[in-house]
């Protein structure tokens, strides 16, 4: 029980501290730094996307960035093909995300391991060859640009201004994460769980592991498309390029490096990443040599990530505790 | 008598070697059956048919009137026909608790994707009961990953009861067991016989002799006999498969 209170105390302290960032930064008179902590919180969703499939259903998948392209593409096709407003246009890119996933997720969940991989990144391939050749559509190579909707007309609320903007995400992004949590927690994340552990026992228990699979599948491309459409909205802009697989590539790196099948390591290797890339790429173009060994440093010593240490932390002291109470009662039970 | 699984004409060809050659067996409901046989016989290959794990070549399995054969394992495994491996697996990352949990919700159907497992009073019931009725619960909050053999054995037969089966199969449930462990195991196994079906693999032939009503007995991928213990035991055939012909002993 102590384990637990203490992550989620961790988990308050984060979502606190993100809620207060842009006063602090306002203050202080940081303007530019309320848009990097609005991106890594964007980012953070396409990183957990990743860990929803590799963390706790087990799959790897090379192509997530297909559906924060959706994402993107449906909102701004949806305001500059459709006039629509933000949340409309929110929702259809979110929707044309999560039903991208549904139909290619069907094909892609019969495969795992690397096989699965690789038809991830086929499937973005496709898409990002077919945005760049749909110019009339898409804008091809120049992306799509658009003016922002109003967020709410009545009350003047813009999503021009920085720090309304900020809360905007704020509040969407930590929804998602609140979902994921709950989701993870409920008999469907156990299945995930079982799925990812032991396939072959799982479907000897009566859990259909393609089903399994596939609703994951789905709910992954439904975060992945939230995070395109939040960056739409935030860039006003959409291009085929965060289709590509490298885009997808970070977010694994991202997902690693904080730690899968945890809840706030992606949002923790996003931040780290995109901070160290925002800080170093300024005095050393070759930063990216440092990422690399970053990775490995953490795939070597902490599999689990940065909140995979502090995870594993806080269980070995819970269990030094509980050992300490019930030194003997094993002893004497062991035959 | 009942049947409580009916093999007819089952064949699994794997490449050119035939696992199993055009089976037909019965086993009667109500009994503690036991299938016997050299290593090689075909009879892990058996249930992996019977339960989905492997595409049949040809042939069907009946159990409560419904074929088996094309159905994937969790279809089989909803229609109330559990099996644990013979190769001893769990969910290595979990509680034994957690285990016997997702086990009991598997067989749930839909649940809440937003409501916490822990919260639902009936599941908690219901693992509650498993865990006593194998006597795991003196491990309940232990990993399963760092559980001794026989205690993983014990594990797989919970998960396999979790979702009241009406037959079951167990695949060398006291293999690699230590003596203590096989009688506590054997025991078990004859309490859950009175109460479910149980066909039983097993290598132990002091242990089937003892338990098992009725004994099938398959070589090379063929029935060669069924029959009460006493009966096999007197059987020309399967001392020869056992023994080899007195040409063969030196």
């Amino acid at each position: 029980m102590m384990a637990s209170r203490i992550k989620w105390a961790g988990v308050a302290i984060i979502a606190a501290a993100l809620a207060c960032a842009p006063l602090i930064l306002e203050q202080t008179g940081n303007l530019f730094w309320i848009n990097i902590v609005a991106e890594i919180m964007i980012w953070s969703l396409l990183a957990a996307s990743v860990n929803l499939l590799l963390g706790y259903v087990g799959l790897l998948s090379f192509g997530q960035a297909l559906y924060f392209g959706f994402g993107m593409y449906g909102v701004a096709i949806g305001v500059s093909h459709f006039g629509l407003g933000l949340w409309p246009a929110f929702f259809l890119g979110v929707g044309a995300a999560s039903a991208m996933a549904a139909i290619s997720g069907a094909v892609a969940v019969r495969l795992t391991w690397h096989y699965f991989a690789i038809i991830t990144v086929v499937f973005s391939l496709i898409f990002y060859f077919v945005a760049m050749s749909a110019k009339s559509i898409t804008g091809g190579d120049d992306g799509l640009s658009f003016s922002a909707p109003a967020l709410w007309e009545a009350a003047g609320l813009s999503l021009t201004d920085r720090v309304t903007q900020f809360y905007f995400i704020y509040v969407i992004v930590f929804a998602c994460f609140a979902v994921f949590a709950l989701l993870v927690a409920s008999p469907l994340g156990m299945r995930f769980t079982a799925v990812r552990d032991n396939e072959n026992r799982a479907s000897l228990i009566g859990i259909n592991v393609y089903l399994t699979r596939w609703i994951a599948f789905v709910i992954a491309g439904f975060l992945a498309g939230v995070g395109g459409a939040l960056f739409a909205l935030f860039g006003r802009y959409a291009s085929a390029s965060y289709m590509f697989y490298h885009v997808s590539g970070e977010a694994v790196v991202w997902s690693i490096v904080g730690g899968t099948g945890t809840l706030l390591g992606p949002l923790v290797g996003t931040a780290l990443l995109i901070l160290f890339r925002e800080v170093i790429s300024g005095v050393w173009e070759n930063y990216l040599i440092a990422v690399g060994a970053l990775v490995i440093l953490v795939v070597m010593f902490a599999p689990r990530g940065i909140v995979g240490i502090f995870d594993d932390l806080i269980s070995r002291h819970e269990r030094k505790e509980e050992r300490t109470e019930s030194d003997i009662e094993p002893l004497a039970q062991a035959d | 008598m009942e049947t409580a699984l009916e093999i007819q004409g089952l064949t699994k060809r794997f490449g050119g070697l035939v696992a199993v050659d055009n089976i037909d067996i019965r086993f009667p409901k109500g009994i503690l059956n036991a299938v016997i046989g050299p290593n090689g016989a075909g009879k892990t290959t058996l249930f992996n048919l019977v339960t989905g794990m492997l595409p049949a070549t040809s042939g069907h399995v009946f159990f409560q009137g419904e074929d088996m054969i094309g159905k994937p394992p969790h279809q089989v495994v909803a229609r109330g026909l559990s099996r644990t491996l013979q190769i001893k697996s769990v969910f290595g990352g979990m509680s034994v608790r957690d285990n016997i949990r997702i086990a009991v919700f598997a067989n749930e159907g839909v649940s809440n994707p937003l409501r916490p497992a822990r919260g639902y009073r009936g599941i908690s019931r219901r693992v509650d009961e498993i865990l006593q009725e194998t006597g795991l619960n003196r491990l309940a909050s232990a990993n399963a990953g760092a559980l001794s053999y026989g205690d993983v054995a014990l594990l797989e037969i919970a998960l396999a009861l979790a979702n009241r089966p009406r037959l079951l199969l167990l695949d060398e449930p006291i293999c690699g067991m230590s003596p203590s462990e096989t009688e506590r195991t054997v025991e078990h196994i004859t309490k859950l016989a009175r109460t479910i079906d149980v066909i039983l693999i097993e290598h132990d032939m002091e242990v089937v002799f003892k338990i098992a009503d009725l004994i099938t007995v398959m070589a090379q991928g063929r029935l060669l006999v069924q029959g009460t213990p006493d009966e096999v035991a007197r059987d020309d055939k399967v001392q020869e498969v056992y023994l080899g012909t007195p040409e063969d002993s030196e």
